[in-house]
């Protein structure tokens, strides 16, 4: 197709919203109800998104917050298994 | 002695520092000097505007337009004040003029389709969204009517209110706004600010055209924040938001927190914040100096309006100045109090208090440009009470 033969909104820069994080799937529970996969890439990504959010006073999405809790939990669960050698 | 231009400047500064009426003199002299001047009539209308003298703000606008008729920002004024006065004939076809001013910064559609118009047999269009969430609720409202007109209607729109449009309107199909459209699928399209020039023609053509009840929340999530907010039967939900983001007029649709502070007098009141933005900066030091409770849920209120939607369910009522979340609640259908600054066309549209846009929408106009809201507080506090009893 040409671009004669699309219609789109031409938005510069300013007009933008910014977008909201894309949803993509980082972690899934199996038929046995235990973990399947778990993208900690991503998860470290948003944890640190948070941290620079945080630091901003600005608004965090629920993404944002499970994935600081999930690095917390396991800094935590690590000392614990340290502590308890 | 100053010069002309130097008055005209000094009246600029007192118009940007909203001391509208100590400008209004700046631009009589001037105009008394030169009559001929479009400029200081745009000026002096402007004044007038904000100070919610109408009937004076409309004959600057005009006599600019004798003297300068392409002007688009008098164009686009007057097609406002003319909207706002219900003189929708003349407002509708000046209101078209937003997209030549500077001022206006929504983006149009690129685009070879032909306008969409009444009556003229178009079998498909495509509506394109512009201005922010709450002007796509609020246009959005008459899309049924749109509907009733032609076979197929897809709208392109902000993509956080796509799922709340598309689950209460199965006949229309809502894509994102930074879609690419195949021009082959349509026959026309038009922007979603002028949906209702072809539907309202007279103020009772508002009630006639505008649905009701047009979005409605997930069930998941309704359960969810019944949840998190642990509300207990006798528990009233009063959901707030202070303040506006618009750029140029939202400081001046906001309040502080601080003078909402009656609401936690109301009794088992419970307030939820509504606000987006960065409302931790406003709620920290307001309850470290009241002692008063703000709850936030996890919701995102920028992002997640699915979450805000579902929020604003669970609320008895909302409490909000003039920004989105009215907009959202009204087509939700939830009882809102407005603290109406005065700088919207469609807020002077109204019986009693009940907007005729949205009929669970009261509304609380504000005195002028930079009066005090104390008596608007109170008197939604009132009603508020009153309603309870």
């Amino acid at each position: 197709m040409t671009e004669e033969d699309v219609s789109y909104l031409d938005a510069k820069p300013e007009h933008l919203v910014p977008m909201p994080p894309q949803q993509k799937v980082w972690a899934t529970i199996g038929d046995n109800l235990e973990l399947d996969y778990i993208d900690w890439d991503m998860i470290n990504e948003l944890a640190k998104q948070f941290d620079v959010l945080h630091k901003e006073g600005q608004e965090k999405t629920e993404s944002h917050v499970i994935c600081k809790l999930l690095t917390l939990v396991r800094e935590q669960t690590r000392k614990d298994c340290e502590q308890a050698k | 002695m100053k010069s002309l231009n130097d008055i005209y400047q000094d009246g600029l500064k007192l118009l940007e520092q909203d001391k509208c009426d100590e400008a209004i003199p700046r631009f009589d002299d001037i105009i008394k000097l030169r009559p001929l001047l479009a400029g200081a009539y745009v000026q002096r209308g402007r004044c007038h505007w904000e100070m919610r003298r109408w009937d004076l703000a409309k004959p600057d606008f005009e006599n600019c337009l004798m003297l300068d008729p392409e002007n688009p920002d008098a164009k686009w004024t007057t097609g406002l004040i003319e909207l706002q006065l219900g003189n929708f004939e003349r407002g509708w076809m000046h209101y078209e003029n937003r997209w030549d001013t500077d001022t206006f910064q929504s983006p149009r559609l690129k685009t070879r389709l032909p306008s969409w118009e009444k009556g003229k047999g178009y079998k498909s269009v495509l509506v394109w969204c512009e201005q922010g969430v709450g002007d796509q609720l609020l246009y959005g409202s008459m899309l049924g009517a749109l509907k009733k007109e032609t076979e197929k209607v897809t709208v392109m729109i902000d993509i956080r209110l796509m799922n709340l449009f598309q689950r209460a309107n199965p006949d229309i199909k809502f894509i994102r706004h930074d879609s690419r459209v195949n021009n082959a699928e349509y026959d026309s399209q038009i922007p979603i600010g002028s949906v209702g020039k072809h539907f309202i023609n007279d103020v009772a053509d508002i009630k006639k055209h505008r649905s009701v009840g047009y979005v409605y929340p997930d069930r998941s999530r309704l359960d969810h924040l019944t949840h998190e907010l642990a509300l207990q039967p006798d528990d009233f939900v009063i959901g707030i938001s202070w303040a506006s983001t618009a750029p140029r007029i939202g400081e001046h649709k906001s309040v502080k927190l601080e003078e909402l502070v009656g609401l936690w007098d109301i009794p088992n009141a419970k307030i939820v914040s509504l606000q987006y933005g960065k409302p931790d900066h406003d709620i920290e030091p307001f309850e470290e100096k009241t002692g008063k409770i703000v709850r936030q849920t996890t919701v995102g209120n920028f992002f997640d309006l699915e979450g805000v939607v579902a929020a604003m369910s669970l609320c008895n009522a909302v409490v909000s100045v003039s920004n989105a979340n009215v907009h959202l609640a009204g087509a939700l259908g939830v009882p809102t109090y407005v603290l109406d600054a005065n700088k919207l066309w469609y807020w002077n549209h109204k019986e009693g208090r009940t907007s005729l846009f949205y009929p669970t929408v009261n509304l609380y106009p504000r005195d002028y440009l930079n009066a005090p809201w104390d008596a608007q507080i109170a008197e939604i506090i009132k009603d508020i009470k009153e309603r309870r009893a």
